[in-house]
């Protein structure tokens, strides 16, 4: 018995040894190709490359304005907190984020790619449209492969101004790199690569790479489980392949792949948080930075004393207006508006030592950010610029926070699953209510936001932020719930 | 060797399966995986019955079941968790007009009991937000109110119940509320702007 026992915990020790040493490779190898093609992947954030400027300068032909900035000429920003380095034998290729100043009409984040074969300096633009798994794998292994669409389009400024460029790229995803940590999917630590041939006509409206620039062909990437193949020894499970396409060079795990990595190398790389944030702190900072705006902000704090709530609305085309009351709640609550150019409001809750309301969101007001967002008028929409703000008073104090989207797509989703359902509207009251009924008054708005913040994280209530103002609103923190059961707090730089 | 095996799969297997109760009173709600949140102090059965409020041609007549061990299922990450909740149905007749009767469903056995118009089980104590004026033995009640074909944008209209018995009469207190506001569009005429119960107090006697 007792031998048996040593046996079979061999095995698992084994294993976990051949995993371990078969994920400690410098040196990632596509051995399918027929000979071998090394490639070293290394993720900085984009000031460590000291070269990425000049690069950056040539492969666009401009001058950047600043490090991080095209919005001039190329209408994108780039995001530099991750820049993806990705070495092979015939050079070097970097990617990084971008966002552009409107919100994309489907589920997609865009690359920059820099490639750099020491002559030759180009740049493109890789557009992916993540399939419904794909943020569920990244939420638990940040590198995993990517499924879905790709799109690539190459930037040629001077081709741009003519009106129509066919673009004809033959390029390669890796989709796990070796410093994939944890490992994907199945623990096992396999860099794979697709190379893909996309050709696409593109009809340019506008001189300029910007809205008109998104993708109008998408070449479809998915995972494939088994097969082996791929690349790194002891590989197996997780690769990439795309299945029935004939733009396909080649499949990272279902067969041989066909040589050469004749193009740009690349792999996707998220927009980062802190890029969402930075742009909601400078909506919020603009804000609150208008006197108009500003002085009903003080209003609604003055009138958080009282047993009814008030607010205000901001539109575009109009100055601060009050919002009306409901007959209907006895003149307790306000009316909240939407359509037209209207892209927020701030509210009170009334004062929670003289009555019995919640002085905290309620999940249909975080609902109701999502349809003022969703009515507005305004093309593209101003993603950023949505606001929704409570002001509670607490033991006297008064705490104003504000509801910003980071994510539509994210966001709009779950609003429209709210609103789509009776049941699942009365679903989330009764959780929530349960949840803030046991919270202390002794914990205030804090023990309050940290039940919200839990309910978000718990229910994937994704897409929208939450800050709070100091007490002249000329500074905001965002608030997020962390692994600790603590609110995690980001402030506004 | 056998027997000392048997016995230690035995508590291993009981260890998986037994379920964690918690209080539904005492304890955080929701977030444990096959979890059953039980009514143990039973603050829930002082609320069943069928209680009616009156006022000349106007009444709300309220009924009220207890239903154990409800199944709850997180979609998003996949996991049950069971309840005891408080299920309801109402009727409502205004100057001797009836506005709305969800009675009979209350005799269905619906496929969730979301589906039913008056549900929940947040029972509320003193120090709690929702009870600013609670004795140290108070317990409310709160409860999510829907109406069938009848949806406003914005409200989340709720039904908090107290205990408000006179000598031997059983009464009940009830605040019909929304806690959130309405949203409407500019320019767009809502379909509902109040449900068929007006918001307010009002007390119901036990029939």
């Amino acid at each position: 018995m007792k031998k048996q026992f040593k046996k079979l915990w061999l095995f698992p020790m084994l294993a976990a040894l051949f995993m371990l040493t078969n994920c400690q490779e410098d040196y990632t190898e596509d051995s399918g190709h027929g000979h071998n093609v090394n490639s070293q992947v290394v993720r900085k954030p984009f000031k460590d490359f000291k070269n990425l400027p000049r690069l950056l300068d040539k492969a666009l032909k401009a001058k950047l304005t600043k490090a991080r900035d095209t919005t001039d000429i190329y209408n994108f920003q780039i995001d530099s907190t991750e820049v993806m380095e990705i070495t092979t034998d015939q050079g070097k290729f970097y990617t990084m984020s971008i966002t552009r100043d409107f919100d994309y009409p489907v589920d997609m984040f865009e690359n920059l790619v820099i490639s750099d074969y020491g002559t030759k300096i180009e740049a493109f633009i890789v557009s992916y449209q993540p399939d419904a798994d794909y943020y569920n794998r990244v939420a638990t292994h940040k590198y995993a492969p990517f499924t879905g669409g790709i799109s690539t389009t190459i930037i040629n400024y001077e081709n741009i101004e003519k009106g129509v460029i066919t673009t004809c790229i033959t390029y390669s995803v890796i989709a796990c790199a070796k410093d994939a940590d944890p490992h994907p999917i199945d623990g096992s630590c396999v860099l794979y690569v697709n190379t893909i041939t996309d050709c696409t006509t593109y009809i340019f409206q506008s001189p300029v790479i910007g809205t008109s620039v998104l993708p109008s062909k998408l070449v479809n990437l998915k995972l494939s489980s088994g097969g082996g193949g791929g690349s790194s020894p002891g590989g197996g499970g997780s690769g990439g392949t795309i299945p029935g396409n004939t733009t396909n060079q080649g499949g990272g795990n279902a067969g041989p792949l066909t040589p050469s990595l004749s193009g740009p190398v690349t792999g996707p790389v998220l927009p980062s948080q802190q890029q969402k944030h930075e742009k909601n702190c400078v909506e919020l900072a603009n804000f609150s930075a208008n006197p108009k705006i500003l002085a009903k902000l003080q209003d609604v704090e003055n009138t958080a004393n009282d047993v009814d709530e008030d607010g205000y609305s901001y539109s575009d085309d109009q100055d601060p207006k009050a919002l009306e009351k409901d007959p209907k709640s006895g003149d307790v609550l306000v009316i909240v508006p939407s359509g037209g150019l209207i892209y927020g409001a701030s509210h009170d809750h009334p004062n929670p030592s003289s009555t019995d309301w919640m002085p905290m969101f309620s999940i249909s007001d975080i609902a109701s950010l999502g349809m003022m967002a969703a009515k507005n008028q305004e093309f593209p929409k101003p993603v950023n610029k949505f606001i929704f703000t409570l002001t509670v008073n607490q033991g006297g104090a008064k705490q104003t926070f504000a509801l910003k989207i980071d994510d539509y797509v994210q966001f709009i989703s779950f609003v429209s699953q709210y609103y789509s359902s009776e049941d699942i509207r009365k679903a989330h009251r009764i959780d929530l209510a349960s949840l803030y009924s046991k919270v202390d008054r002794i914990y205030g708005t804090t023990g309050l936001l940290k039940v919200l913040l839990k309910y978000m994280k718990m229910k994937n209530i994704k897409g929208v932020s939450i800050y709070k103002a100091n007490d002249t609103f000329s500074e905001w923190t965002k608030m997020e719930y962390d692994q600790n059961n603590e609110i995690k707090e980001t402030p506004c730089k | 060797m056998k027997n000392l095996l048997i016995i230690l799969l035995l508590i291993v297997w009981t260890q998986n399966h037994a379920q964690t109760i918690k209080s539904l009173y005492d304890d955080e709600y929701g977030y444990i995986n096959g979890a059953y949140y039980k009514d143990t102090h039973d603050d829930l059965t002082r609320y069943v019955g069928t209680w009616k409020y009156t006022t000349g041609n106007t009444s709300l007549t309220i009924s009220l079941q207890k239903k154990v061990m409800q199944e709850a299922h997180d979609a998003t990450y996949n996991y049950n968790y069971f309840a005891d909740m408080l299920i309801g149905e109402y009727k409502y007749i205004e100057n001797g007009v009836e506005k709305v009767n969800t009675l009979p469903q209350l005799s269905l056995v619906l496929a969730d009991i979301i589906e039913y118009n008056i549900v929940g089980n947040a029972i509320i104590g003193p120090n709690s937000y929702y009870c600013n004026d609670c004795a140290p033995n108070d317990r409310k009640i709160l409860l999510q109110f829907s109406e069938p074909d009848r949806s406003i944008p914005g409200y989340e209209p709720e039904m908090i119940f107290e205990r408000a018995d006179e000598g031997s009469i059983q009464k009940l207190k009830l605040k019909f509320r929304s806690t959130s506001s309405r949203i409407v569009e500019e320019g767009i005429q809502p379909q509902f702007s109040e449900y068929s119960i007006p918001f307010g107090e009002y007390i119901l006697v036990k029939q």
